[in-house]
């Protein structure tokens, strides 16, 4: 898969590489409605990110699809060129472009695909 | 309803991790002064027109710990900030020259040269030279209760061991004994004051496992469970969201209303302690102080702006709850509140110990001349 670099502020102001895959192509790889196939219902899908600690939050899928938020989050496995380890890792989320760090999830274990049904 | 059709487990890809452990190591530099950092720990900001220097460092702590610095001869600047103490005081709120005290808890100065903003509640305090001329000269309250003009300054002229100091800190001027010269050398000496070998560090940084407990380890989990939150605001490499550093000198500080009064009326806090509305004026500021450093927080007790928690225990219960005055409507909400079992309090305690930095308590650099 392919693998992006994105540079941000940690909470010490200091500036961190994270490296890892997109979010958005590990669920294309895991086959969630993207692209031409994301209308109608399946906009209802969302993410369900979950890590070690049982912490837990959600993304819409519209916020990481190219025709929408076209967010860049990824799904990092290094900082600094160094893999990530204890609190931070092995994968931890990162998301540019959140003012809040809460949705960056460390310790991620688990991304589930859901689509909510009404 | 919802329908779950994928679940993929990132466990299985666990493998490549490994221990990121840095070694500390000493960091040449082209500059007159050595900062002598471990990796991890960026270089501190040193205003162009204060540039380190080892000797505005030497002059700077002889009169840190000069009590001639006071109106009466009876303090100094390490009254309050005590090295032994990890530069406080172990009082709830400071005590001036002439007996008068401080609204507020004397701040650490271990690692203030990482400080965006220097006092409890002031955005605009961003300055070392600046701040030193408040407990100096200040009237409210009375703290070193100088007065421009006192012999403070003819006192110390005519002391042959400071017009040695002088003439290395500040060669070429004429007048070297200047309110400004005593400003840029006291502030030097604060920046210089670097806590970066805690137990916490050898084991992180240098990958020594023994240099903290297994309790302390499993504290730092609890830290850094994402349900406490714990890291949020005190996060980094300075456990506080209120750093800085060369590279960003100009960073903008995040304050933070933790619930500790929600008194009825406008403002929400007792007064003169209203956090950084005091300078704002929003509303929506009332009751917002600055994150301090948890380095060698097990030495700072009493706790909060104005000392009124007197244990570790005594804090991580307030926020497990959520705050002790929890509906103050300025209140952050990463402070929800959280279960914590004995154990893990425990474990936490430890591990705010292991931050505890021995070599910054007994460094002769830093110590009484």
């Amino acid at each position: 898969m392919p693998r992006e670099k994105v540079t941000v502020p940690e909470q010490d102001g200091t500036m961190v590489e994270y490296e890892g895959v997109p979010l958005r192509e590990i669920l294309r790889k895991a086959g969630a409605p993207l692209g031409g196939q994301l209308r109608g219902k399946a906009l209802t899908t969302y993410i369900l990110a979950k890590a070690h600690d049982d912490y837990a939050v959600v993304f819409a899928i519209g916020e990481v699809d190219a025709a929408f938020a076209n967010e860049q989050i990824l799904v990092a496995d290094k900082r600094d060129g160094k893999p990530l380890f204890g609190y931070q890792g092995p994968f931890r989320l990162v998301c540019p472009n959140d003012k809040a760090g809460a949705r960056s999830v460390r310790m991620l274990e688990s991304l589930e695909v859901v689509r909510l049904v009404k | 309803m919802m329908r779950r059709f994928w679940v993929l487990p990132l466990v299985a890809l666990a493998g490549i991790a490994t221990m990121n452990r840095r070694a500390l190591s000493a960091e040449p530099e082209g500059g007159a002064y050595q900062w002598n950092l471990p990796k991890g720990f960026p270089k501190p900001y040193a205003p162009a027109d204060n540039p380190m220097t080892a000797a505005k460092v030497e002059l700077g702590r002889y009169l840190f710990y000069d009590q001639r610095m006071s109106v009466n001869g009876s303090e100094s600047c390490a009254s309050c900030h005590k090295q032994e103490l990890a530069f406080t005081d172990g009082r709830a709120v400071g005590l001036g020259a002439t007996g008068e005290s401080h609204s507020r808890s004397a701040m650490s100065l271990v690692n203030i040269a990482y400080s965006a903003t220097l006092t409890w509640s002031n955005p605009e305090m961003r300055s070392l030279e600046k701040q030193a001329l408040v407990p100096m000269f200040g009237d409210h309250p009375v703290e070193l209760g100088l007065h421009e003009g006192d012999s403070f300054l003819p006192t110390l002229r005519s002391d042959a061991r400071y017009r040695e100091l002088l003439e290395r800190a500040f060669p070429g001027e004429t007048d070297r004994l200047t309110i400004a010269n005593v400003t840029m050398a006291i502030a030097s000496f604060e920046r210089s004051i670097i806590s970066a070998r805690s137990p916490y560090d050898r084991y992180h940084y240098l990958g020594e496992d023994n240099a903290v407990t297994d309790a302390a380890k499993r504290g730092e989990t609890v830290f850094f469970n994402q349900h406490l939150s714990c890291f949020r605001c005190h996060g980094g490499f300075n456990f506080s969201d209120a750093t800085m550093s060369e590279a960003d000198p100009n960073r903008r500080v995040e304050f933070h209303n933790t619930g500790l009064y929600n008194l009825p009326g406008t403002l929400s806090y007792p007064a003169p302690n209203v956090g950084i509305y005091e300078f704002t004026k929003a509303p929506a500021d009332v009751g917002k102080f600055k994150t301090p450093t948890l380095r060698n927080i097990a030495l700072t007790a009493p706790y909060m702006h104005d000392g009124s928690i007197a244990t570790l225990e005594g804090v991580i219960d307030h926020y497990a709850a959520g705050g002790r005055a929890h509906d103050n409507p300025n209140k952050d909400p990463v402070i929800g509140g959280f279960a914590l079992t004995r154990q893990d309090r425990d474990d936490l305690i430890e591990f705010l110990k292991s931050l505890t930095d021995d070599a910054v308590l007994h460094d002769p650099r830093f110590a009484d001349p």
